[in-house]
């Protein structure tokens, strides 16, 4: 299979099951059938591209390179869905606010990467679209993706000025890493605080639109 | 969590595992239906060459071809060294030029000892060089669909630019020059740049080949040629140029398997053309392999087939990254020739390029 072509294949096929398999879940289980399939599939969507992003520099310096990302990237796909999956299926509001959360990282994401277009060389529109669903994935947990962030940033950059041979690389990779890492704790939070009420994770101020 | 939702995430997980496969990198002799004039003109056919067998691995790099000039195999050297005799030691350098940033007549004076223009013999060497570049007219003009990368970053000089074809010319040397992509889409009074993959040596250079490796980003190419002493035992050398990141999406879509296929598809190249042949011979590969790591999953590979290589060096060679590497291997069973311990090192002076050189001794058999 082509390598530009077996991604999204496998997106589509993962999405299709995940609706196979969460719709009579949630119709046997509750009222919010459809909730539990959406959550699912962004749950899914969100865990695949956080696991692959994530994993990027880590895996590079493994003998598995590639394939340890896609094992990444498989394993935050689980997460993503079967915590999407009972989000929707006992929280649908909150799956509601990530949702929305994603389609603004989405939209937002996607307008970065064409605003970057003039500025690298052969920059496609593809890698456009593919900013744009970093930015959506960010967006369906994006407490956790800030706390992550912040963690991964801290503790790269000491290590960084700290150790001599660590190296700018592996400081990135925390960075990632703790973005990935912060957005599928969230997804998994989330699901596992469902049926507490309030969100454990919240900002400590209000945004008003 | 109900047995549905592990379900559910089993089910998401499976397809993407079963996928999880690096995408294809086998090379082949047949070029198929390439028609770029690089690969296919009579100048090419001087060189074996082996090409990805993907069909959109073709079609990426038929378009980079496009836009590049005439290889250049210049085998025999007009000021040669003495003649290698077995146990003789050769002086192997590698070193990406950064276009015409690198000052290569300055480089080769000082780490080769070669005298430019060339007045005597010099010790036996060999310079496995990358992003090499040629301006001449014999590098078509741009096409519609051609591919043209921008120039490589060059460091103001004090000195003449002066391109590999040229240097080899009033250095005396012997020259294979495969060029990979256009340097540029700038036209100059004496024509346009193309740049790529080089081999010089004072040196004849027998068996000349080039590999065209897994499309990722732009053109990347391996060019390798055999040096034999007078006993007839040969040395392979091959000459390198992995890609540093492919763009967003295809990184994403393919976990990052740029240098992984190259380093795949090096191997899978340089083992059909053993297989070939009947036999192997001690072979010598070093480049730009443009990792950031020394422990990159290409490095570990390539290791994994050059059991006989030096450690890695454990410094920078484009600032701070150990972009740089040279791997070594010789038949099994064969302990003769082989890398004198502890003449493995970067070089102290970048001579302008963005990239420090390498430099080992190699001893052939007594």
């Amino acid at each position: 299979m082509p390598e530009r072509t077996r991604f999204p294949i496998i997106a589509l096929l993962s999405l299709s099951l995940a609706v196979g398999v969460a719709r009579p879940s949630g119709a046997q289980e509750s009222s919010h059938a459809w909730e539990s399939v959406g959550g699912a599939a962004l749950g899914t969507a969100s865990g695949l591209i956080m696991g692959s992003l994530g994993s990027l520099v880590p895996c590079n310096d493994t003998y598995a390179g590639p394939l340890c990302v896609r094992w990444v990237a498989a394993g935050g796909a689980v997460i993503g869905g079967v915590s999407g999956a009972m989000l929707g299926s006992r929280d649908p509001e909150r799956l509601g606010d990530a949702a929305v959360g994603g389609g603004i990282g989405l939209a937002a994401g996607t307008l970065a990467g064409f605003a970057l277009t003039p500025f690298i060389e052969r920059w496609a529109p593809q890698d456009a679209l593919a900013v744009g669903l970093i930015g959506g994935a960010v967006g369906t947990a994006p407490i956790g993706a800030a706390i992550g962030l912040g963690a991964g940033a801290l503790v790269g950059a000491v290590l960084w000025q700290t150790i001599p041979s660590f190296g700018s690389p592996r400081a990135a990779a925390f960075v990632l890493g703790g973005i990935g890492l912060g957005v599928l704790t969230e997804w998994a939070v989330r699901a596992l605080t469902a049926d507490e009420g309030d969100p454990p994770l919240t900002l400590g101020f209000h945004v008003a639109f | 969590m109900s047995r549905s939702d592990v379900r559910a995430g089993v089910a998401v997980a499976l397809p993407i595992v079963i996928a999880g496969c690096i995408g294809p990198y086998v090379t082949s002799r047949d070029l198929g239906d390439r028609a770029c004039p690089a690969v296919r003109d009579s100048a090419a056919q001087a060189l074996e060459w082996h090409a990805p067998t993907s069909a959109g691995d073709r079609r990426n790099l038929e378009a980079w071809c496009a836009g590049v000039g005439p290889v250049i195999a210049d085998t025999l050297p007009a000021q040669p060294s003495r003649a290698l005799a077995p146990g003789d030691s050769l002086r192997v350098l590698v070193w990406n030029v950064s276009g015409g940033g690198g000052d290569l007549v300055a480089f080769l004076e000082s780490e080769a000892g070669v005298t430019c223009p060339a007045t005597g013999p010099a010790p036996p060497f060999v310079l496995l060089a990358q992003e090499a570049y040629r301006r001449s007219f014999a590098v078509p003009a741009a096409r519609p669909g051609t591919q043209v990368s921008v120039a490589a970053a060059e460091s103001p000089r004090h000195n003449p630019r002066i391109d590999v074809e040229h240097v080899a010319r009033l250095c005396g040397l012997s020259l294979i020059y495969v060029p990979a992509v256009r340097n540029g889409a700038a036209e100059y009074d004496d024509g346009r740049e193309d740049r790529g993959n080089a081999i010089l040596a004072n040196l004849p250079l027998h068996d000349p080949l080039a590999i065209e490796l897994p499309a990722e980003d732009s053109r990347r190419l391996a060019i390798a040629a055999t040096l034999r002493d007078a006993a007839g035992d040969s040395l392979r050398v091959v000459s390198f140029h992995f890609t540093l990141l492919p763009k967003l999406w295809r990184n994403l879509t393919t976990g990052n398997a740029a240098r992984v296929r190259h380093a795949l598809g090096l191997l899978d190249a340089l083992g059909s053309i053993e297989a070939a042949r009947g036999s192997a011979i001690p072979t010598l590969a070093a480049g730009d392999a443009n990792t950031w790591s020394a422990q990159d999953a290409a490095l570990r590979r390539l290791r994994d087939a050059f059991p006989d290589s030096p450690a890695p060096l454990g410094e920078g060679t484009r600032g701070p990254f150990p972009a740089d590497h040279l791997f070594f291997r010789r038949p099994s069973g064969d302990t003769g020739a082989g890398l004198l311990p502890g003449t493995y090192r970067r070089l102290a002076d970048a001579y302008g390029s963005d990239h420090h050189g390498l430099v080992v001794t190699y001893l052939f058999d007594r």
